[in-house]
């Protein structure tokens, strides 16, 4: 197990390393870069253009500026936004943690009652309730949270204009943690919604798939109560299949905040990416990309070891049973 | 939304011997004819296809026709903006655009993703397998839909000229998109490659003499089609989110040029008073043509595989 995630954590260095090194180089060489998108006083001025070259580095050999900014990171200096001159790590401390707590409710929202609902329904399978609720989560997958969320805005925001976070309204969880819930409660709502639908259908997929093993036929035969039945057997055979989904899940959650936090103008990583991104200031966005990837690498890596914990079978082996197909 | 086919777990799927895919699409007896949800999403991406289509000849999106936003009526089916232009015109037009790149998106991640796949199942746990694999692992490092905005944007917003070819906005969309959108194939693609090189026909060509590219091009290739074409529609439903999601930020094609996406984000914009049409036709059309692609996939999806009812997953 030990050797496993040590050779999974050294796997996730290596692609970490591969993304930062092919951003760093796709965005040198791009025909957006930096060195073509000056701005236009600075352009036009060639005194201005090399001063405004050596003070961000722009000047020196560019293996020489990417072992500047790998060592950089290293020590957790990622440069300074072109747009104000802040420091890119700074301006990320400040953002990242919103978007955490917005990731994480919604994920708390999506997941404990799509996992009820999932075995809910898979002990109930055929019937008109599982029929309803295969039309519901169909739809909420199908529903594109940005539209969602636009539509709360129309409809929600203009009756109950506390339940949302645009025009200022955003609160700090460490200034005022009950205003900001309840700022938080709907983007959470709308960001976890496809989340919720896919937990419900994969652990019923699974759970259908479970109960129809010997072992619980068996079980049952002998007398076993259904509730320690689903308890003690099904559920936990089911939960192993449904892991995997979760990276897809993950995948979703990040674009998701991005998405949603623009439209509700939550100042999270989210809304700080597609601003750099928009006013193409390129250390800013390649800060932001590094640490979406340190998170989503690192959230695959805590999934890896969540195998572990719930199916004790991996623990001798070194091999994971089921591979991830998308993420 | 996907079928999970792990090299270890999965078992093989069953094949219906010699019938060519177009026929076993077609074969309507083979269509489960019960299932509701599946003739209701076929009705989905029809009416979808329609609106993009046919719909564009009704009405001129770009046209000041109407003083300033007015409901739907007989005349403006979906109302009208604030400019006065015709809310379903634009819808129209928009889902157009929407079609056009997301099917130029997956037909050309598949174009790559196809040999990328069959070439890393064919040489299982071999140096060329690993290479790929990571440089897979390398592009999924970030969610698909943040690496695409980041592709993007590192292209510039300007038209390229790479030689004679001229990329337009529209263009470089649909490579950007493909791009994020080559792991998901190519996995999908290496484990039902696995699933073939493990059946014996493929040890006895190789036994035969026949050599790589022709046992991949004329005879995995064949094989691994079905599940591919239940994996593109919902793909396509994933290209419609996703290029709805860049335009509705404003990395998609430029406004005056309408797509479902920046026909959503203007309507979040200028949040007028009970102008609730304009908020919500054009996003009920986006979810149509997702609804549909989504139903449709696994419509196929039971037809193809013989996928039971709880086995979409």
């Amino acid at each position: 197990m030990l050797e496993f995630m040590v050779r999974r954590t050294l796997n996730a260095i290596l692609v970490l390393w591969l993304v930062v090194t092919g951003m760093f180089f796709l965005l040198r060489l791009a025909p957006g870069s930096p060195v073509n998108s000056l701005p236009p006083a600075v352009a036009a001025d060639p005194l201005a253009r090399a001063a405004y070259e050596a003070e961000h580095g722009l000047d020196q050999n560019i293996f020489i500026q990417y072992f500047d900014y790998l060592f950089g990171l290293l020590r957790g200096d990622l440069g300074t936004s072109l747009y104000d001159g802040t420091s890119v790590m700074s301006q990320i401390a400040s953002h990242l943690p919103v978007s955490l707590e917005l990731g994480g409710l919604a994920a708390l929202l999506a997941m404990v009652p799509g996992f009820l609902l999932g075995c809910w329904t898979a002990t109930r399978r055929g019937s008109w309730s599982d029929g309803a609720v295969r039309v519901v989560t169909v739809l909420s997958f199908s529903v594109p949270a940005y539209w969602l969320a636009v539509l709360s805005l129309v409809f929600i925001g203009q009756r109950y204009p506390d339940m949302l976070p645009t025009a200022g309204g955003f609160v700090r969880f460490t200034e005022d943690p009950i205003a900001n819930l309840k700022v938080m409660l709907l983007p959470a709502l709308v960001l976890g919604l496809s989340t919720f639908a896919l937990v419900v259908r994969s652990i019923r997929a699974a759970l259908i798939d479970v109960l129809s093993f010997d072992y619980v036929a068996f079980a049952t035969a002998m007398g076993m109560p259904q509730r320690q039945m689903m308890k003690r057997i099904a559920i936990r055979n089911a939960i192993i299949p449904t892991l995997t989904v979760v990276g897809v899940l993950l995948g979703g959650l990040v674009s998701g905040t991005v998405l949603v936090e623009s439209v509700f103008q939550i100042p999270g990583l989210g809304q700080l990416m597609v601003t750099a991104f928009l006013r193409q200031d390129y250390p800013l966005a390649l800060g932001c990309s590094v640490f979406t990837a340190m998170i989503f690498l690192g959230l695959n890596l805590v999934v890896d070891a969540l195998y572990f914990v719930v199916d004790p079978r991996t623990r001798t082996s070194t091999q994971r049973r089921t591979a991830p197909v998308m993420a | 939304m996907t079928t999970v086919m792990s090299p270890t777990a999965a078992p093989v799927p069953a094949r219906p011997a010699s019938r060519p895919l177009v026929l076993r699409i077609v074969d309507v007896r083979r269509w489960p004819i019960h299932g509701v949800t599946n003739w209701f999403g076929v009705g989905c991406v029809v009416a979808f296809l329609l609106i993009a289509t046919v719909g564009q000849l009704i009405g001129d999106p770009t046209l000041l026709d109407a003083p300033g936003a007015e409901p739907p009526s007989a005349e403006y089916w979906f109302g009208t903006d604030t400019l006065g232009r015709d809310v379903f015109a634009r819808t129209a037009e928009g889902a157009w655009n929407s079609l056009t790149i997301s099917l130029g998106t997956v037909l050309l991640s598949l174009s790559v993703a196809m040999p990328l796949g069959m070439l890393a199942g064919y040489h299982y746990n071999g140096r060329l397998d690993n290479a790929i694999m990571r440089g897979l692992e390398t592009v999924q490092a970030l969610p698909m839909f943040v690496f695409v905005m980041f592709v993007l944007t590192l292209t510039g917003t300007g038209t390229i000229e790479i030689g004679p070819v001229t990329f337009g906005m529209r263009t470089r969309l649909i490579v950007c998109l493909a791009l994020g959108f080559v792991p998901f194939f190519a996995r999908i693609v290496r484990a039902a490659t696995l699933v073939e090189m493990q059946d014996d026909y493929v040890a006895m060509l190789q036994v035969l003499g026949v050599g790589r590219t022709r046992i991949l091009l004329s005879e995995i290739s064949v094989n691994v089609l079905p599940p591919m074409v239940v994996q593109a529609c919902l793909a396509m439903a994933i290209a419609i989110f996703a290029e709805g999601g860049l335009s509705f930020l404003g990395f998609g094609l430029a406004p005056p040029e309408p797509t479902l996406g920046n026909l959503i984000a203007d309507a979040g914009s200028q949040i007028l008073e009970g102008a609730w049409w304009y908020a919500t036709l054009p996003g009920a059309v986006m979810v149509l043509g997702i609804l549909g692609f989504n139903l449709l996939g696994d419509a196929l999806s039971d037809a193809l595989l013989g996928g039971s009812e709880g086995g979409a997953e």
